[in-house]
Parts: structure tokens; C-alpha cells; sequence
């Protein structure tokens, strides 16, 4: 058993020792303050009389307390606190008897057997300090991790140029690229058409022709020109294609 | 007073295990994410090695005068470092035939900007039976070409394993990656 007294100071009645957390110090308070104190902390801010506590702190004990000897141990168990930051602790009523401030917090803390000793208690906080900082970083990384995948997901075909495909007169599929003006879409399939029939090929299902004639060197008939003839397998997949690349024009061919 | 009992753990060896445990899967998996954007900063989107083969008719109209390539290509993009670009075919040209077996060699291959690569043309190497003019082969290397010792290719994915090849001036032909 041992007690907190606002969050910052242990006490810890195996030895009589008052701990402040923070900064380690220690200090073990006489037997006489340690019986005062273990009253107080038990009282749950009850008001007690000084013949009650001269009662329970000396004459049971089968010692003789005077008022004098009381107002000793209270003092200093009152600069015990304070030397701790704790200016308010106990207060007096005069000719009354003594209770703790109505700020003081006290938890009571239970143990297995032992009392934790101030190394352990202060390992246990490092450790729940240690636990925050754990889950922040594995929050952080999660996070960098979720926006490095979603870069790498959404980058991932971003680049691949987009195209379009449309069925041809006889079944095959023509693959045209998003570039290609849609103005042009007639003159392309009259150019495929016109390119089939020369090269002995036959429009039909299981055939996919790319086109492509956009070039960076497009002037006048200096253009180039893409045909490539697939026979597509079973799975949908290209398994043989037949390039046709054309310099200065298609048109030129005959 | 607030009075307040609560009842304060002794440290778990088992939360210190958890907790290094967990943090070691952490990082982890940060140096995986780190080291996969990493690969796909340097390399971006294709996976190399890169191995695609592809035939392509070559038609050229100059002055109503046609010639015609045939070749075939193995294209192989094995990291930044090293690659080839295999074409092996004939040429018809003013009743000749001619045999090409040419190999570009390519070195210090980088991505200009996305999936479009250059490399450093090492060398251009003719094999025994090669009896094609340079002139007309360099008609076919110029169009992949950017400089005398620079080649570049766009490498689009298509469809299943079909790729697309191009170069500095247009779309080349369609490819089978293998």
C-alpha cells in the first residue's frame, strides 16, 4: 500500500518515505510523522481532533504526546510537502483539530506485496510516456506509409497513354490512342480497311489493330504511322502482332 | 477533498515485449515503403528487366521511291546500367537484299520523365553476315534516336503483355513483353 498525493509525491508507509516524483528526491520522515501522516491520509479530509491524534500517534504506543510534540511532527510533515511544491496540505482549525486542504488529491495505490520503490514507479511513468510516444510514431508511420502506397497506387498508370476501342465491319477490334482528334476516327478506319485488304489480313473476332499516326514531326505528308495487327488468344491477351510503321505517309503507298 | 483509489500496475514485461515488437514491425514496414518508393523513384513504373521482342515492317516513302525494313526486335532493359536493342531482318533495296544483325548496346539507361527512358548508345555492333549499308540502318536507329549516342524509347503499357514502343517522334510499334 502506498499513496499519491496530487499526482506528485509518494508515500510510502513500509518506510516512512515521502518521494517526489518528478525530480527522485526522497525524504523519511520520523516514526511519530509517519503515524500523523498515515491518520491524515486515511481521514478522506475528515476533520480530527488533536486528542484523537495524540490518542492514536502516542498514547497508544504507550507514549506520552503533548500539544507541543504534535505541532513538532505536523510541521514537519507541513515542510516535507512544501519542500515538494505542495504549500497546502494540512490545515488547522484552531482549538479544533487539523484535516487535509479540500485541494489535496490523494490515491491510494495497492500493490502485489511490495510497495513500488521510486526507480520502479519512475520506470512505469517513463514507461507510459514511452507507450504515447510509441503510438504517435506507429500513427505517423502508418499515415507516411497509407500516403506513400496511395501515391504509388494512383501514380501508377497515370502515365500509360489511354485509348479507346471500338469494333470494325468483321469483328476485329480497332485500339485508337485518346490523342488521335475524333475527327479523324472515319479516315483511320478507311486507312485500316485500306491497309487490311493490301496486307492479306482479315477483320475478324480474336484480331486487335492499334493505330497511331500522331507524331512530333507531323508536316504536311512527313508524317508517321502506326498499324500493328494482334491475333488475340483465348485469355483476351495479344499473343502475335504485326507492326506496320510508315514514314511520310500511308498515302503515299501504292 | 477529492479522495480517489485506484489501483497502479507494476510494469509488464509483456507490454515492453509488445511494445518492441510492435515497434520493430513499424519500422519495418517503413523501410519497405521507403525502400519500395525508392525502387519506383529511380525506375518509376517498369520493373526491370524489361525484355520485349517485336517485328515491325519499316516503310519509308521518299520521292514516291519506297523502301522497305523488315525486322525483328528483342529490346532488353536489364537495370540502369546495362540493356541491348537486338534487330535482326532484311532490307530490299534496288533489287538487293540485305541481311541486318545488328546489336545497340545501351548503358547509364534513365527515365527522363515518366516511362520515357534514354540511354547512352555504347556501341553498335554488325555481326559476320550484317551486309546492311549504315546509311540505310541509321535510317531505322534514327528513329529511336535523340543524338548520335542517345536513344529513347517511351514504354507504355498496353494490355496484358502487350506494350508499346516509341520514340522521339512517334509510336514505333506494339511489343510482347516476356
Amino acid at each position: 500500500m502506498h499513496y499519491t498525493v496530487n499526482k506528485s509525491i509518494i508515500y510510502n508507509p513500509a518506510d516512512g518515505s515521502l518521494t517526489h516524483i518528478e525530480s527522485g528526491d526522497l525524504i523519511t520522515l520520523p516514526l511519530p510523522a509517519q503515524r500523523l501522516l498515515q491518520i491524515l491520509l486515511d481521514s478522506e479530509g475528515k476533520l480530527i481532533s488533536r486528542e484523537d491524534l495524540l490518542s492514536k500517534v502516542w498514547e497508544q504506543y504507550g507514549l506520552n504526546g503533548s500539544g507541543n510534540n504534535l505541532n513538532q511532527y505536523l510541521s514537519i510533515i507541513r515542510r516535507s510537502f512544501s519542500s515538494f511544491g505542495c504549500e497546502w496540505f494540512i490545515e488547522t482549525i484552531p482549538r479544533v483539530g487539523v484535516r487535509l486542504f479540500e485541494s489535496v488529491m490523494v490515491i491510494k495505490g495497492t500493490d502485489v506485496s511490495v510497495p513500488p520503490s521510486f526507480r520502479e514507479q519512475k520506470n512505469f511513468f517513463l514507461l507510459r510516456n514511452e507507450c504515447s510516444l510509441l503510438s504517435l510514431v506507429m500513427i505517423g508511420a502508418a499515415l507516411l506509409m497509407f500516403l506513400i502506397w496511395c501515391f504509388i497506387f494512383f501514380s501508377h498508370d497515370k502515365t500509360n497513354p489511354s485509348y479507346i476501342t471500338q469494333s470494325l465491319e468483321g469483328g476485329c477490334q480497332l485500339v485508337t490512342f485518346l490523342h488521335l482528334p475524333t475527327k479523324d476516327l472515319a479516315s483511320v478506319k478507311r486507312h485500316v480497311n485500306d491497309y487490311m485488304k493490301m496486307s492479306g489480313e482479315k477483320c475478324e473476332p480474336g484480331v486487335a489493330i492499334y493505330f497511331d499516326n500522331i507524331s512530333s514531326q507531323n508536316i504536311g505528308k512527313h508524317v508517321r504511322t502506326l498499324i500493328s495487327v494482334c491475333d488475340r488468344n483465348n485469355e483476351d491477351e495479344d499473343a502475335v502482332c504485326s507492326n506496320t510503321y510508315y514514314i511520310n505517309g500511308v498515302a503515299d503507298e501504292s | 477533498m477529492k479522495m480517489q483509489f485506484v489501483v497502479i500496475p507494476t510494469i509488464s514485461t509483456e507490454l515492453q515485449m509488445k511494445a518492441k515488437i510492435l515497434t520493430a514491425i513499424v519500422f519495418l514496414l517503413m523501410i519497405i515503403s521507403i525502400l519500395f518508393y525508392c525502387f519506383f523513384a529511380r525506375y518509376i513504373t517498369i520493373d526491370l528487366p524489361f525484355k520485349c521482342i517485336y517485328s515491325t515492317d519499316y516503310v519509308f516513302t521518299y520521292n514516291q521511291r519506297i523502301q522497305k525494313i523488315h525486322l525483328t526486335h528483342d529490346l532488353r532493359i536489364y537495370d540502369a546500367k546495362s540493356g541491348y536493342l537486338l534487330m535482326n531482318g532484311y532490307a530490299n533495296s534496288e533489287n538487293q537484299t540485305y541481311q541486318i544483325r545488328r546489336s545497340i548496346l545501351l548503358n547509364n539507361i534513365r527515365e527522363k520523365q515518366d516511362r520515357t527512358f534514354q540511354a547512352n548508345i555504347i556501341k553498335s555492333i554488325s555481326m559476320e553476315n550484317d551486309t546492311m549499308p549504315d546509311a540505310l540502318f541509321n535510317i531505322i536507329l534514327q528513329e529511336y534516336q535523340v543524338g548520335n549516342d542517345n536513344l529513347q524509347l517511351d514504354i507504355f503499357h498496353l494490355h496484358f503483355q502487350t506494350w508499346l514502343i516509341g520514340g522521339p517522334y512517334a509510336f514505333i510499334s506494339v511489343c510482347q513483353r516476356y
